[in-house]
C-alpha cells in the first residue's frame, strides 16, 4: 500500500529554477507518459536528483506537509525590498524578493547536510523533538527506530544509560579492565544523534555526552567504541541556564548552530485541526526518495565542503571577527590585550569600560560585546555559509549566505554587553532580547565599516600576508629587506593613522608575524653564506 | 456497490486506503470527499464490475492503482462537473474494454494513458483523444505509439514528428481512423482526407495582457530550423499546425538566434490585416504560414497557406 501515499512522490519541478533562465524543457516523447499519476514504469522510481535539489526537495516537503511554519526569517533578495513599517515603532515588514526560507527548519537541515551539531530552543510544544526526528528519517530510519534512538535528558540519566553497560557475567569473570565487555547503546551508531532536553542531564553524563559529541567516541571500563559521523541534534526548553543541570561551557562550544523554535500562528490552526481529525503524523509520511543514504551523505558533505569562499568575503569575516576579541586596557603587551585576558584575571568589565577615552564606545562594534570569537565558531560559521550555500545550488558563497547563518552560528557564542552604550539607544534597546537581530545587524554594521575604510578595494596586509603564502622559495636577502621595510612602513602608517581597535591590533600582529617570518628567513640565508 | 470483490476490498483495506484518503484530502473537507466518494461509486465499481473475471491478485494491483488516481483526479478537479462526462466515459466504457485483454498491464497502461491526458488542460482535447483511443483499442506494445499519435492530433504539436514516425508503423490505425495518405500529413496544416485543410488563423495570446499567455508584447526570433517567441525575459519554442498550437519555454540561447525584423510593408497577402484594428509589426513567413506580430497587441496570429494539395 505504499503507493496509496500521496506524499510519496516529489514533484520533478525544480525547487529552485534559476532566476532570469527559463530552463529549457528537454524534449522528450517519453515525458508523455510521466505525470502526476506517477511513473508508467514498473520499476522503482530512482531517485536522480543532484543532492542540492534533493536538500531542497527535502526542506519544501517539511515545510509544505510536515511542519507548520510560516515563519520565512532566512530572507534572500535579488532585489531591495520594500518594507511595510507596523506600529508606533514602525517596524517594518520586508516581502523578499528571492527564494527565503525558514530557518526552524533550515537550519537543522544544514546541520543534516553537514553533519554539525544543532540545538533547537524554545519553549515546551514547539516542534523542537518533531524537527530533530524529521532529519532522523532523512536519514533513512523508520519513525520507530529515531524514537527509540532518542536520547531523554533527565536528573538521574548515568554515563551507563546514554553509552551502555558492560555485561554482568564479564563483570563478575573479567581478571582485567580489557575482559570486560561493553554493550553500547544502539544510537551510537546512528549517523543523526538526537538528545531530548539535554540541559536536564547531570554534569559527570554531560561530559562523556561531551567526548562522544567533540571526539565522536565512547569510553567505559577502559573500552572504547568509536561513532560514524553524525549530525547532532539538542533541545532544551532554555538557553540560559534554567535547566536542572548547568550545561558545561565546552558542551555549550561544541554546538555549532542554535535555532529557536518560533510561536504557532493561530492562523494555521485550521491545519492542526484536520491532523488530530484524521490522525496523521507526518513522522509516518516522508517519502522514501527524500531519505539520504550513507554514501549521499558522505558526498553531501564532500560537496560542501568544496564549496568556495571568495576571498573578499573572507576578508569581510576576517574583518568581523577582528572587532571583538580586543580590549585595549586588558593588558599591557600587545599579544594580551584581549577580553580573555581580562575575564582570565577577574577584571570586571566596567572598570576597563572607565579607562576607555580614546575611541568612540557607540560606534566600536567590539564594546557591545562581552567576549570575542572563537576558533570554533569561525569553522562553524564558513561550514554553515557553504552549506548555505550548496543548499541554494551554488559552488560558491554569497555574502548574504554568511549575513544570514552568522546570527545561529554566533547566538550562543557572542555575547552582548547590556551595559554598552549601544544598547542605551532607544532604537538598539530591542536587540538585547533578539539575539538574531542584533547579530545580523552587527554583522551589517561590520560590512558598511569594511567598506568605509576601502578594505574591499585595497588592503595592504592582506597583500602581504598573500606575498609570504606565495613561499619563501627563492626570496633573495635584498627582496627580504625590501619586504621587512615595507612591513615596517605599514605599521608606521597603521600607528599613525588610526585609533588603535580590535582590527588594527590584528592587522599589527599580522604584520608582526610577518616581520617575524621574513627576519628569520633572512638570518638563515646570512647563515648560508 | 456492484462489484462484490471491491466492497470486500475495501472492508480489508481499509487502513491503507482511508490513511491515503486522509493524506490526500488535506485542505478541502468538503469537495474532496463528495467528488472522490462520487469516484469510487460510479468509476471505480463500474470498472472492477466490468473485469470481475480477473484474478484477485490483478484486481487489487489495478484497484490500489486506480485508487490512487483517483485521488489524483479529485486533487485536479477531473471530477469536477465540466469534467466529469470524460471521466465517467473513461472508467466506465473505454477502461474496461480496452484492458480486459491485458489484466498483468493494466496498471501501467491506465497510469501511462491518464498522464496522457494530464498533458491536456481540456476537457475537449482529452475527449477527441478518447475517442481515437475507442476506436483503436491499442494493444499493451503499440500503446506508447498510440499515445503520441493520439496526443498529437488532440493538440499537442511539439509531439508531431516523433507521432508522424508513429503513425507509419501502424498503417491500421490510418484506415480505422481514415485518415488517409500518411504522407499528406508532412503539411501541417492537413487534418487528414475527413476534416481536410486547416484554413482558419490562429490567434495565441490575448490582445491586452490581462489572462494572456504573454507578459510583454511578444517578438518573433528565428535560429536555424526554430521559430521563438520572446516577450519580457521569457522566451518559448513556437509549435504550431493544424491540431493545436504550444508556447514551450526556452532559454534562448541559440548562437545564431536573430529577431525578425519589423515590417515595412504588408505582404500582399496579408494585405487584409491593414485594415484591422491592430498594427502588424512583424511578419515571418514560413513554409506553411504566416506569424504576424503586433505593435499593440500581447497575441500572435498564424495564418496557414492553404490551398495546396497534399
Amino acid at each position: 500500500m505504499k503507493g496509496l501515499n500521496p506524499f510519496s512522490r516529489i514533484s520533478a519541478s525544480p525547487t529552485r529554477p534559476a532566476t532570469g533562465k527559463p530552463k529549457e524543457v528537454a524534449f522528450d516523447v517519453t515525458s508523455l507518459v510521466n505525470g502526476p499519476f506517477g511513473e508508467a514504469d514498473d520499476a522503482e522510481e530512482s531517485s536522480t536528483a543532484p543532492l542540492d535539489e534533493k536538500l531542497r526537495q527535502a526542506y519544501f516537503w517539511i515545510v509544505n506537509h510536515a511542519v507548520i511554519s510560516p515563519h520565512y526569517d532566512v530572507e534572500y533578495n535579488v532585489s531591495a525590498p520594500q518594507p511595510i513599517q507596523f506600529g508606533d515603532s514602525q517596524t517594518p515588514l520586508f516581502l523578499p524578493t528571492d527564494q527565503s526560507y525558514s530557518s526552524f527548519i533550515l537550519l537543522p537541515l544544514l546541520t543534516f547536510a553537514a553533519r554539525r551539531k544543532c540545538l533547537f530552543i524554545g519553549g515546551p510544544g514547539r516542534g523542537k523533538t518533531a524537527s530533530a526526528l524529521l532529519m532522523g528519517l532523512l536519514g533513512g530510519y523508520s519513525p520507530k527506530e529515531v524514537r527509540r534512538a532518542m536520547q531523554h535528558g533527565h536528573p538521574q540519566m548515568t554515563v551507563a544509560d546514554l553509552l551502555g553497560n558492560p555485561m554482568p557475567m564479564d563483570l563478575m569473570q573479567a581478571e582485567q579492565e580489557s575482559d570486560i565487555r561493553i554493550s553500547w547503546r544502539r544510537w551510537l551508531n546512528m549517523r543523526v544523534k538526537i538528545v531530548d532536553e539535554y540541559n536536564r542531564i547531570p554534569t559527570r553524563t554531560q561530559s562523556a555526552l561531551l567526548t562522544v559529541m567533540g571526539d565522536n567516541y565512547a569510553e567505559m571500563f577502559n573500552q572504547i567504541h568509536e561513532c560514524p559521523p553524525a549530525a547532532w541534534y539538542l533541545t532544551a526548553n532554555d538557553d540560559q541556564g534554567g535547566g536542572t543541570y548547568p550545561v558545561i561551557e565546552a558542551l555549550k562550544d561544541r554546538i555549532d548552530v542554535v535555532v529557536q523554535a518560533l510561536p504557532f500562528n493561530p492562523r494555521f490552526l485550521d491545519d492542526l485541526l484536520l491532523r488530530i481529525e484524521e490522525g496523521v503524523d507526518p513522522a509516518d509520511c516522508l517519502p522514501d526518495a527524500l531519505q539520504f543514504s550513507e554514501a549521499e551523505m558522505d558526498q553531501m558533505e564532500r560537496s560542501i565542503r568544496a564549496v568556495t569562499l571568495p576571498a573578499d568575503l573572507r576578508q569581510r569575516l576576517e574583518f568581523f571577527a577582528s572587532q571583538f576579541e580586543f580590549s585595549e586596557y586588558s593588558g599591557q603587551q600587545f599579544e594580551y590585550k584581549s577580553k580573555d585576558t581580562s575575564r582570565l584575571a577577574g577584571v570586571p568589565r566596567h572598570q576597563l569600560a572607565m579607562l576607555e577615552d580614546g575611541r568612540d564606545r557607540l560606534a566600536d562594534l567590539g564594546c557591545q560585546t562581552r567576549n570575542g570569537l572563537s576558533v570554533r565558531s569561525l569553522m562553524s560559521l564558513i561550514v554553515y555559509a557553504k552549506a548555505m550555500a550548496f543548499f541554494r545550488g551554488n559552488t560558491e558563497v554569497e555574502l548574504n549566505d554568511l549575513t544570514q547563518m552568522l546570527p545561529f552560528v554566533l547566538h550562543s557564542r557572542l555575547f552582548a554587553d547590556a551595559d554598552a552604550p549601544f544598547f542605551q539607544q532607544p532604537e538598539n534597546a530591542a536587540l538585547l532580547s533578539d539575539k538574531i537581530g542584533w547579530l545580523r545587524h552587527l554583522f551589517q554594521l561590520s560590512c558598511a565599516e569594511f567598506e568605509r575604510q576601502g578594505r574591499h578595494r585595497k588592503d595592504e596586509v592582506a597583500e602581504l600576508k598573500a606575498e609570504l603564502d606565495a613561499g619563501l622559495e627563492g626570496v633573495s636577502d635584498k627582496q627580504c629587506r625590501k619586504r621587512l621595510e615595507q612591513i615596517e612602513r605599514t605599521l608606521h602608517q597603521l600607528a599613525a593613522g588610526n585609533k588603535l581597535s580590535g582590527a588594527v591590533h590584528d592587522d599589527a600582529m599580522t604584520l608582526k608575524y610577518l616581520h617575524q617570518r621574513y627576519s628569520n628567513y633572512q638570518r638563515w640565508l646570512s647563515s648560508q653564506g | 456497490m456492484k462489484s462484490e470483490w471491491l466492497a470486500h476490498y475495501l472492508t480489508r483495506q481499509a487502513d491503507s486506503l482511508n490513511q491515503a484518503y486522509r493524506l490526500a484530502r488535506q485542505g478541502d473537507p468538503v469537495q474532496f470527499a463528495s467528488a472522490f466518494g462520487r469516484f469510487v461509486q460510479h468509476n471505480l465499481d463500474s470498472l472492477l464490475t466490468s473485469l470481475d473475471q480477473w484474478s484477485p491478485s490483478n484486481k487489487a494491483a489495478l484497484c490500489e492503482t486506480a485508487y490512487q488516481c483517483g485521488l489524483t483526479l479529485t486533487r485536479h478537479g477531473w471530477l469536477r462537473a465540466e469534467h466529469q462526462p470524460v471521466t465517467d466515459r473513461l472508467f466506465q466504457q473505454l477502461l474496461p474494454t480496452w484492458l480486459a485483454p491485458y489484466p498483468d498491464a493494466a496498471p501501467r497502461l491506465l497510469t501511462q494513458l491518464l498522464n496522457a491526458l494530464s498533458h491536456l488542460p481540456d476537457a475537449g482535447q482529452r475527449t477527441g483523444l478518447l475517442d481515437h483511443w475507442q476506436r483503436c483499442l491499442p494493444a499493451p506494445d503499440a500503446t506508447p505509439d498510440a499515445l503520441l499519435m493520439f496526443s498529437w492530433m488532440a493538440g499537442l504539436p511539439q509531439y508531431r514528428d516523433a507521432a508522424l514516425h508513429a503513425l507509419h508503423r501502424h498503417p491500421d490505425w490510418l484506415k480505422t481512423l481514415a485518415l488517409g495518405d500518411p504522407e499528406a500529413f508532412e503539411h501541417p496544416w492537413w487534418q487528414g482526407s475527413t476534416l481536410g485543410w486547416h484554413s482558419a488563423p490562429v490567434h495565441l495570446g490575448a490582445s491586452h495582457w490581462l489572462g494572456g499567455d504573454f507578459t510583454a508584447r511578444p517578438r518573433l526570433l528565428i535560429a536555424p530550423g526554430q521559430t521563438l517567441v520572446q516577450a519580457g525575459q521569457e522566451c518559448w519554442h513556437l509549435y504550431i499546425d493544424a491540431f493545436g498550437q504550444t508556447l514551450l519555454p526556452t532559454a534562448s540561447h541559440h548562437p545564431m538566434l536573430l529577431p525578425v525584423p519589423e515590417c515595412k510593408r504588408l505582404p500582399t497577402a496579408l494585405a487584409h490585416l491593414s485594415q484591422g484594428i491592430e498594427t502588424p509589426r512583424q511578419c515571418l513567413e514560413r513554409r506553411h504560414e504566416w506569424i504576424v506580430s503586433f505593435h499593440d497587441s500581447y497575441a500572435l496570429r498564424v495564418i496557414p497557406k492553404t490551398g495546396e494539395q497534399p
